[in-house]
């Protein structure tokens, strides 16, 4: 249980470490409570010791100093003004949860997901996948609400059905696209009711829905 | 302990999509099955996903990822196997339709769980004991898209069937 609050305050700390590296990198734009987003406040954290903060992102810098290099490597000359590129950061350790599309129609399926912020409703597109008949693919993804639209055509991204679902940490989340509709199981429970498997009418599929 | 969660996974969010230049763009690994005259199953192995496609010759499949890293292409089921795995595709395919219909059983939502299960069990187990491999590494960029090919193709001597794997590295 400890250890569970570390990793989650752990994961709150790094992410706002990770949003304060991006409002400094983009200088060009400086950011104001009026524009861009307004992050919610994190209620008070008990006191716990997070492990050492790693650098996410290099700072520029005119005049590199011995602390960050290693006594043999020559550091890298940044011009006055210039800023250092970038730290792309690992996603990995995010990437809790799993879903699964299998395509068990005669033609390449488009699926297009979106992730929804819960408290605001905005959307933030992840991208559009194909999955080619007789294909199953499983991607690693994040905790998190997501609209997922399937469709046999590029034209209408939902045309087949769409799924806005809540996956949590842990979670497995099957997906099986048929011209008819589209089969959706978590954790590979069996439900009850035959019409819980079924995107277009399973409580799975209508998370954040009114009522 | 939930609303830290899931405020955490918000911000996390907005940095994943709102901050260019702090993650890198997904990459795509797009499989071709070179042969003239065998279809294939191969499945694609990397950091963050596992795909697996049954690819008739000249087609292909891609497969995306938002880490790169190392990834493996396999040649994992052939002849026999291979038959065998389509049968059990078309069996899902049937007990889907079922479910899809009207008035679908408890005894059809059984079916469908147990198809699944099997064929992910027959990819796993075929995987451990691939037919042929190879390995590639895509380096994802934090300013575009990167994209990476493999292929199979097959020859025959003597009645046999080898294959030759390529995986293209960026």
């Amino acid at each position: 249980m400890v250890d569970r609050l570390k990793a989650r305050l752990w994961i709150i700390f790094l992410t706002g470490a990770l949003v304060s590296a991006c409002v400094t990198i983009n200088q060009g734009v400086p950011a104001t409570p009026t524009e861009g987003i307004v992050f919610p406040t994190i209620p008070p954290l008990p006191l716990v010791t997070l492990p050492p903060i790693p650098t996410l992102v290099p700072q520029p810098t005119d005049t590199p100093t011995a602390e960050t290099a290693e006594p043999a490597t020559p550091e890298p000359t940044l011009a006055p003004g210039e800023t250092a590129p970038a730290t792309p950061i690992d996603l990995m350790p995010f990437l809790t949860s799993g879903i699964t599309v299998y395509n068990l129609g005669d033609s390449t399926l488009y699926v297009d997901a979106t992730i929804i912020d819960t408290g605001t409703g905005d959307e933030y597109p992840v991208g559009v996948s194909s999955v080619e008949p007789d294909q199953y693919t499983r991607q690693a993804t994040l905790a998190t609400r997501y609209r997922i639209d399937f469709s046999y055509s590029q034209d209408t991204n939902d045309a087949l059905g769409s799924c806005t679902i809540d996956v949590a940490e842990a979670d497995e989340i099957d997906f099986a696209a048929l011209p008819d509709g589209i089969i959706v199981t978590r954790n590979a429970v069996q439900p009850d009711d035959p019409a819980e498997m079924v995107v277009a009418t399973s409580s799975l599929c209508q998370a954040g829905a009114a009522g | 302990m939930m609303r830290s969660s899931r405020l955490a996974l918000i911000g996390l969010a907005l940095v994943l999509v709102g901050c260019a230049g702090l993650t890198n763009d997904p990459g795509k690994i797009t499989v071709t099955n070179n042969s003239s005259t065998d279809t294939v199953v191969l499945t694609v192995s990397l950091a963050d996903g596992q795909s697996s496609m049954n690819l008739a010759p000249g087609a292909s499949a891609s497969v995306r990822t938002v880490v790169g890293g190392v990834y493996e292409v396999g040649v994992t089921l052939a002849g026999a196997d291979q038959e065998a795995y389509v049968s059990k595709l078309q069996a899902l395919r049937d007990t889907a339709e079922f479910l899809l219909g009207e008035d679908p059983t408890p005894d059809q939502v059984s079916a469908f769980m147990d198809q699944a299960t099997e064929i992910h069990n027959l990819i796993e187990a075929a995987r451990q004991n691939g037919v042929a491999s190879c390995q590639g590494n895509l380096a994802l960029s934090l300013t575009e898209p990167v994209s990476v090919s493999a292929s199979v193709s097959t020859s025959s001597i003597g009645g046999v069937t080898t294959y030759s794997m390529s995986c293209g590295s960026a």
